[in-house]
């Protein structure tokens, strides 16, 4: 009897189009247009690349002529630099073909058309370049014997800083947005989690009525109905995580199982917070599905779906907040995979969507105990 | 009038659905209110530095004393990885054991430990900043300083500014999320979605076949009966926009001055691009129930790929030239002129505006075919 | 005492301020066809849910196969066929996978189900539609995969909550005709409607409900026998002087006699020669007579003569 639900209520499922278009095809859509939106993002935004930058000599200036060629030469050159009259130079800045100018003249200055990092690195080279020119005029009024010492000392090479590049699978921060669409995938199967109400409960459907009066305990159809859900969101779960992972082939890393895993688990949780919802909210389907859909949907929001840069903020103030949003979790889970090397995060993450899934069961359970119905 | 009223009477069930998108909306962009800014001086980027200083002498306190004048030293909750992954650090410095002392031995090897996640702007800087610094008070130190006053003298002459100023470019801020933020840009975001998820399902229940037999044998002439339905869209469409426009007014303050009237032009053109594409959607949907999932993939479709959320300087290549084909790219075009992310030309916009009114109008010339068409097959 | 498939005493049902079932007894034997005859809202179906331990009551006692019933009384529950007002199917799941699943509720062994489903699909004449989505379906047969449903698994006990509901005539004969064999086959049936034709022609014993309370109750023949009513005339004409009126209505055994819209009915209770004594009386005074029937007395009679309103609205 138990089979007999399980078979027929992931038959009927799978065949209801709505479910397939929500929890497949539209992760999928949304997974393209993400990829195409930001693929390559990171690399433009965050990454650096030689500044573009125009050099106008008003009066001639060989000592800046060397540094100039000191930083725009060998593996990792500061600027790439062009010598231009003062025309060009401006025709090229308003084009944005180059970030800056240096005019060379008594003094160097600089004619920029931003306030971003790469002008406030062209600033900080010139300001460099005036820092020793100053160091040296004071000192060579104080004791000019002491300049070819200083000279060296600044022109020593020095290496005083060691890099110690965190090691991620993937250094893209809009990887989060598909950890965030895989979230929404769990956090959406609450949708399907309501059937385990609305197809047990004689007051939620003529269907829910017949089952009531046949001899299967209730106990057992709840159950096939909870597994069978879990099962069928599992399925999408598994088919959009393949999705993104091979056909769109975003970084998810060495340790793909585990993704597989983490997402599995958060679509069970993800369902048993729609079994829970179905339990707690009295009314129609169509009411369970708005409250579903907006706790899920908030969640994802809070999670950074629509707005990355709301995820790190509720990190920093409302960790509390962090740690009980499942989509948060879940987005979490796949993160620390990728930045970690250990599991304890991973783990504890993956510790946290159980005890939920537990709890969210719980609820719904105590909740759908009733036998009898006041009015159906 | 009995259609007009019908329609009317159908599209109040969806009062709720509209307050609901309204509000939704305008709280997302009250969240981008306060990072909207257009600099017309230049200012120099601060970066977020967490410091751990394992020296903790005066010439490590003293060098953390300079790094924050010139830059924000914080501390994070969070660990340090999320943090610089997450972007709320930018950057993590490590002052190691050792530091004052090996500086006067000169010995330069290793004084800093930094870890980053992105090889961005922000590493190239503070690393060619670190070693400024040191080299600096090595100079100082030849020069004849003694420790205490060569880190001073150092800080002293690296306050040296040069001059600095600011033209406006065409290409604008192109490395900056910044730019063109603010309600005018998401606007069609949430033009889209409510035309497709409000009109389209009015306009399906109306053109129901059922319904369309019965009304067909009535004495309502067809062009009468598309005249009223018309009627009754054109005040939906021109209600939203007035809301819309109002709102914009609240939220955007100085929206509609200078060339700001401009937005009101835009946005209305794209209104109407909207609801055409509403009616395309009615007309090709099999079923009401298809309405949403139609309403979220053409409007995020269109907004990522046109530069809704995000800008269009950031976009790639094939991004763009897909977005060509879509209204809402030259939407963005005349709006980051308006917002000052672009040099604003008269002529361009336009231009761009027009080329809007063409997708209306091709649009229109598409849906009337149809209506035609499905019209003659329903005759059979 | 066997022979008792259903007992309920006194059961009370209330919803807030309404009072649905008041003190509600009723007594149903083996291998009968038991009508619940009412107007809408009469409680018919509030009875069926407390029957089945859906709803809960305030005060009573319902017995099953001689047992009491509850919600978790599963070898009661197995014996017991339900078909509901609504349809209540999978619009997913095809005509045989719906009745498979439905069956598979109550029978576990597969080899039995497997026949069960064939004979029910047999039993509605749904052998053409097996692979049928239920969307697909015409609202009549839709019907009949519901019942299908319901009696998959051979019950003892069938109980139909107005199973015709907006079904065409030629669907709702074979509906009540397959009742019937389930009936013949040993079934016991009880049978809900506010249509009285319907229960007046299958139903072996009838209990008229209104307002939560049982009526009347008894075959057909003995609830119209409860009623002075024994015959009604119904004589077409154009017009009737008032004195011939009075002259019919002080005919013996003739209780009542009206005209609207050119249409004498005369109520009479008891006695022979009824119709030649109108008839005589009209003759007598050259009345010009168009059709006249006569009527046996119907359950519509019973509750009408009873409450003092009519079992259905006109138009219904």
């Amino acid at each position: 009897m138990f089979f007999n639900e399980f078979k027929y209520f992931i038959i009927s499922t799978l065949r209801a189009k709505q479910l397939i278009l929500w929890l497949i095809l539209f992760p999928m859509v949304m997974g393209i247009l993400f990829k195409l939106a930001f693929n390559g993002l990171t690399e433009k935004q965050f990454s650096f690349k030689a500044i573009p930058t125009a050099v106008v000599e008003v009066k001639e200036n060989s000592i800046f002529r060397e540094v100039i060629k000191g930083v725009s030469e060998g593996d990792d050159p500061l600027l790439k630099v062009r010598y231009t009259d003062k025309e060009e130079a401006e025709n090229l800045l308003i084009k944005g073909d180059i970030e800056g100018i240096i005019f060379v003249d008594d003094t160097i200055s600089l004619t920029v058309a931003g306030s971003d990092m790469e002008e406030t690195i062209l600033k900080a080279f010139t300001d460099r370049y005036l820092t020793q020119e100053k160091l040296i005029t004071d000192t060579a009024k104080k004791d000019p014997t002491k300049i070819p010492a200083m000279t060296k000392a600044m022109s020593d090479e020095i290496k005083v800083l060691d890099e110690e590049p965190i090691e991620a699978s993937s250094n893209d921060r809009y990887i989060t947005y598909f950890y965030n669409l895989l979230a929404m995938v769990a956090a959406c199967s609450s949708v399907t989690g309501l059937s385990v109400v609305t197809e047990t409960e004689a007051d939620q459907s003529p269907l829910g009525a017949r089952k009531c009066c046949s001899p299967t305990p209730k106990l057992i159809s709840t159950l096939a109905v909870l597994l069978g859900s879990w099962a069928v969101s599992a399925v999408c779960m598994v088919i959009s995580v393949s999705f993104l992972a091979f056909v769109l082939k975003i970084g998810f890393g060495s340790r793909l199982p585990l993704v597989y895993a983490g997402g599995i688990l958060g679509s069970i949780t993800g369902t048993s917070m729609g079994y829970m919802i179905a339990s707690l909210v009295k009314g129609s389907y169509e009411k369970k599905n708005a409250v579903a859909m907006t706790v899920s949907l908030g969640g994802n929001f809070l999670s950074g779906l629509m707005v990355a840069e709301i995820k790190p903020v509720i990190m920093e103030k409302l960790p509390l907040l962090n740690e009980l949003n499942p989509s948060a979790v879940i987005c979490d889970s796949f993160y620390y995979l990728n930045i970690d090397s250990g599991y304890e995060r991973f783990i504890g993450k993956m510790l946290t969507l159980a005890a939920m899934t537990a709890i969210f069961t719980a609820i719904g359970f105590i909740f759908t105990r009733r036998k009898k119905y006041a009015s159906i | 009038m009995q259609v007009f009223k019908l329609f009317m009477l159908i599209l109040k069930k969806k009062t709720k659905l509209i307050i609901l998108f309204t509000i939704a909306f305008m709280a997302l962009c009250i969240g981008f209110l306060f990072s909207s800014s257009t600099d017309e001086k230049f200012t120099e980027s601060r970066l977020k530095i967490v410091i751990a200083d394992n020296d903790n002498t005066p010439e490590s306190k003293a060098l953390i004393e300079y790094i924050g004048t010139k830059h924000d030293i914080v501390t994070s909750k969070m660990d340090i990885k999320d943090a610089l992954f997450f972007g709320t650090v930018d950057y993590f410095l490590t002052i190691n054991d050792g530091y004052a002392k090996n500086l006067a031995d000169g010995a330069t090897e290793g004084l800093f430990k930094s870890q980053h996640v992105y090889e961005s702007y922000s590493v190239a800087y503070m690393s060619s900043f670190l070693d400024e610094y040191v080299s600096c008070v090595r100079a100082c130190t030849a020069a004849g300083d003694d420790m205490e006053t060569a880190v001073k003298n150092a800080a002293a002459a690296m306050d040296t500014n040069t001059e600095v100023s600011m033209i406006s470019s065409e290409a604008g801020n192109a490395n900056g999320l910044e730019s063109g933020k603010g309600f005018f840009r998401y606007l069609p975001y949430i033009l889209l979605s409510l035309m497709i998820s409000v009109l389209s399902p009015v306009m399906m229940s109306i053109n129901k076949k059922e319904v369309r037999f019965r009304t067909n044998c009535s004495a309502v002439r067809p062009t009468s009966f598309m005249m009223q339905i018309l009627l009754g869209s054109v005040i939906y469409v021109l209600a939203i926009w007035v809301l819309f426009m109002v709102a914009g007014a609240l939220m955007e303050n100085g929206a509609y001055s200078g060339m700001g009237w401009l937005n009101l032009v835009n946005s209305g053109i794209f209104a109407v691009v909207s609801a055409f594409i509403a009616v395309l959607v009615s007309m090709l949907l099999p079923s009401q129930q298809t309405v949403n999932l139609a309403c979220n993939v053409i409007s995020l479709f269109m907004s990522f790929m046109c530069g809704v959320f995000v800008p269009q300087a950031m976009l790639g290549k094939t991004v763009i030239s897909i977005g060509r084909f879509l209204p809402a790219f030259w939407y963005i075009k005349v709006s980051d002129m308006l917002t000052g992310a672009q040099v604003f030309n008269a002529s361009k916009a336009a231009q761009y505006m027009l080329i809007e009114a063409g997708f209306a109008v091709a649009l229109g010339i598409i849906a009337m075919l149809l209506y035609k068409t499905k019209l003659r097959s329903n005759e059979m | 005492m066997s022979d008792t498939v259903i007992k309920i005493d006194s059961l009370v049902k209330r919803y807030g301020e309404l009072i649905a079932l008041d003190h509600l007894a009723l007594e149903i034997k083996q291998g009968e066809v038991f009508g619940l005859l009412g107007p809408n809202g009469s409680g018919k179906t509030t009875t069926i849910n407390c029957l089945l331990s859906l709803l809960s009551y305030d005060k009573g006692k319902i017995q099953i196969f001689g047992r009491d019933m509850s919600p978790t009384a599963y070898d009661i529950k197995r014996d017991i066929g339900v078909i509901m007002q609504n349809v209540a199917v999978y619009d997913e799941l095809t005509v045989q996978e719906n009745i498979d699943y439905f069956c598979g509720l109550y029978i576990a062994d597969k080899e039995q189900r497997k026949q069960y489903v064939e004979d029910a699909i047999k039993f509605v004449g749904l052998e053409d539609f097996r692979k049928f989505r239920p969307k697909k379906l015409s609202g009549g047969l839709l019907r009949r995969l519901n019942i299908a449903c319901g009696i998959a698994h051979k019950p003892k006990l069938i109980i139909l909550d107005e199973p015709t509901v907006a079904v065409d005539p030629q669907s709702r004969n074979k509906i009540l005709e397959g009742i019937e064999e389930l009936n013949r086959n040993g079934a016991t049936i009880i049978y809900t409607s506010h249509y009285m034709e319907e229960v007046e022609q299958i139903c072996t014993r009838i209990a008229i409900m209104d307002k939560g309370k049982k009526i009347a109750e008894g075959t057909k023949e003995e609830l119209t026998a409860m009623i002075k009513n024994t015959e009604t005339i119904k004589v077409t004409l154009h017009e009737l002087p008032d004195e011939v009126l009075s002259e019919i209505r002080s005919l013996p055994h003739i209780y009542s006699a009206e005209v609207e819209d050119s249409t004498l009915t005369v109520s009479c209770s008891g006695g022979k020669h009824n119709l030649i004594r109108v008839l005589e009386i009209l003759q007598n005074h050259d009345v010009h007579i168009g059709r006249v029937t006569t009527e046996q007395p119907t359950l519509n009679d019973v509750f009408l003569e009873i409450t003092g309103k009519a079992l259905r609205d006109k138009g219904e």
